[in-house]
């Protein structure tokens, strides 16, 4: 078969074509690659505010940084734990009274979620808390009188907020431990935005601070919700691009007491543990204490509610009852697990 | 050679250089993941493994050291998961079909998630 | 006399082209070594030399048969996964190849052709091994055995192509022969 010349030419610039549209076809596909592969990353883990803390970092030569922010956890938790002699919030419960600018920025959050909430949420439910001690070697279900006594000393309104002065009633108890880690996340993000770090994500305790991006593309973070009633699984996947998710759920704390379950998000108006077909709410928002604070709030109130003051605060929220219902409440980006 | 050939060549080559293309990130903190029946019953770290270890798995014995992990021995009749060697990079891949016991080596950031909220 | 010459024909030519399939499986098994990034078992798969040509006189049929005998030989010599992986395997490339094979002649030639075969035919083994195992992790191989599936499809059909023209004048002709 006689090949002329313009027949050879064809050949020739058809292969080229082909080539370059192969070598098109990779470098796009590298791009894309690239695009996905993550940051370098350093994970830590330590024990602190009675809590696994977790930090993963991205970017450079990270390592420095995890221990900062587990260190900030265990400095916060002296300041605001009231199981620590002299800190803030000893010394509110024991004097009532105390001056100090960051509880007062607390308090008032939390003041107002109780408002909102009506009283669903409410910071001084230490005294009920203590006397049902869920989680502790005292707890114990305890009778109609204990509990009437302890509601009297129940009350957010009595904890009150001039300036920087924060102040309650003789006989209340104060116990940030609702919100404690979610405002050890909005520290630590306050933290990580004067850092160099390209993103990072921690977990105090479960309430979850997702904080810059894991890759270039800027593929959102994947926070993966536990099933209620599987500690080794999850139930689904939320997907933030940054912002902070707590979940409250009545599996972290309780005793069975006669097939019953007695869980430790008590009900402040009632003084019993909010009884509402609800195992577990998350909530998803832009600031630690608020997801903190809603998701207890959100529980309490049961579903229907909760959405309301959930949507009330712009933020998103999931609700699991008793047969695994899932109800998404707002702006979320939530997948069911597959099983 | 004619032209319906060279586009099934074409089209072959360029989809085996995407897949490839993964493999050229090679990966940190790679776990041999153990699956037996369809389920994974063990994922183990290789850098954190000090000392090689066996493992029983359906009634194949796994080999495991930092350097990676290998079938020891198995029940089933034509040892073809032994002929495998020792696995130690990302992605690849090595089973006994009759006992249904697959190994697969995973870069460690190849889960599905980046923490749990509870 | 030429109905049962050629009825005879035929039988005799099915006969020895099964023959020739298990021959060629018999010869990569034992004589070809595995691979160290392929799943042990993975060959070259010569045998499909016999299908495409089968198929290319005896269509869908004439295909089928060869694969349950290729299925069949298996299961005898090497138990039932190995029947099943050939068979999965087999028919996945059978049904490509009986599609394929209409088109062979200006545009498309053997290499094409086994190329499609080796790689539907690898498929349907994954396919098969992922569901006995019952785990997705396998399809980790995917990638190799496409690599290999062009090389050894590309080989088969190139041997098929060279030879084709003389046994259309020989055996075809024969078997085509109306009489």
């Amino acid at each position: 078969m006689l090949k002329n010349d313009n027949t050879k030419k064809k050949v020739i610039l058809q292969s080229l074509l082909v080539a370059a549209l192969i070598t098109a076809i990779i470098a796009v596909y590298f791009l894309y690659s690239s695009s996905k592969a993550e940051y370098d990353s350093v994970n830590k883990s330590a024990i602190a505010m009675g809590t696994i803390v977790t930090a993963k970092t991205y970017g450079e030569n990270t390592g420095p940084e995890n221990e900062i922010i587990i260190n900030s956890v265990k400095q916060l938790d002296e300041l605001i734990s009231w199981r620590q002699e002299g800190s803030l919030v000893d010394r509110l419960n024991k004097t009532n009274f105390v001056n100090s600018s960051s509880l007062a920025d607390i308090v008032n959050v939390c003041n107002k979620v109780s408002k909102d909430s009506g009283g669903a949420f409410d910071l001084t439910v230490g005294s009920l808390s203590n006397l049902w001690a869920i989680g502790t070697e005292n707890e114990k279900l305890p009778n109609d009188d204990e509990i009437a006594n302890a509601l009297k000393k129940v009350g957010y309104k009595s904890l009150k907020v001039n300036g920087a002065e924060v102040s309650c009633k003789k006989g209340q108890f104060i116990d940030l431990g609702a919100v404690g880690k979610g405002y050890a996340c909005d520290m630590i993000k306050t933290y990580l935005e004067d850092s160099e770090l390209k993103g990072a994500v921690v977990s105090v305790g479960g309430s979850i601070l997702a904080y810059g991006k894991r890759n270039k593309a800027g593929d959102k973070w994947r926070i993966a919700v536990r099933d209620p009633r599987d500690e080794k699984s999850y139930i689904g996947t939320v997907k933030i691009n940054e912002g902070f998710v707590s979940t409250s759920g009545d599996y972290e704390k309780y005793f069975e007491k006669d097939g019953k379950r007695y869980h430790h998000l008590l009900d402040p108006r009632t003084g019993y543990p909010a009884q509402n077909g609800l195992i577990s709410v998350t909530v998803v928002c832009d600031s630690g204490i608020l997801s903190d604070a809603l998701s207890t709030a959100c529980f309490v109130l049961g579903k229907e509610k909760g959405a309301e003051l959930a949507e009330k605060y712009g933020a998103g929220a999931i609700f699991i009852d008793e047969n695994k219902n899932i109800t998404t409440v707002g702006d979320v980006d939530f997948e069911r697990a597959s099983k | 050679m004619k032209k319906g050939d060279a586009l099934i060549i074409v089209l072959c080559a360029v989809l085996c250089l995407c897949l490839f293309a993964s493999s050229f990130f090679p990966g940190k903190n790679l776990i041999a993941e153990i699956y037996s029946d369809g389920v994974l019953v063990a994922a183990k770290a290789l850098s954190e493994i000090e000392e090689e270890y066996t493992l029983s798995v359906s009634g194949c014995e796994l080999e495991l050291s930092k350097n990676g992990i290998s079938f020891l021995s198995s029940t089933c009749k034509d040892k073809l998961c032994i002929k495998y060697g020792v696995l130690s990079k990302k992605g690849e891949t090595m089973a006994c079909i009759p006992n249904r016991v697959v190994v697969s080596i995973k870069s460690g950031k190849d889960k599905n998630f980046d923490a749990v909220a509870y | 006399m030429k109905d049962r010459e050629n009825k005879a024909y035929r039988i005799a030519l099915f006969g020895i082209l099964g023959a020739l399939a298990l021959i060629l499986s018999l010869f990569e098994n034992i004589f070809l070594p595995d691979l160290p990034f392929l799943p042990a078992g993975a060959k070259p798969g010569l045998s499909n030399i016999i299908t495409m040509f089968t198929a290319s006189f005896a269509g869908l049929g004439g295909a089928i048969y060869i694969t349950l005998i290729k299925a069949f030989f298996a299961f005898i010599t090497r138990g039932t996964t190995a029947a099943l992986m050939s068979l999965s395997g087999g028919i996945l490339s059978t049904v490509a190849l009986c599609i394929m094979i209409k088109y062979e002649g200006k545009n498309l030639s053997f290499i094409g052709i086994g190329i499609v075969c080796a790689v539907m035919h690898n498929m349907g083994q994954l396919a098969c091994a992922c569901i006995i195992s019952g785990t997705a992790e396998l399809i980790n191989y995917g990638k190799y055995l496409l690599v290999f599936a062009l090389v050894s499809g590309a080989l088969t059909g190139l041997i098929l192509n060279v030879v084709m023209p003389r046994l259309r004048q020989t055996v075809i002709n024969h078997i085509l022969q109306k009489h």
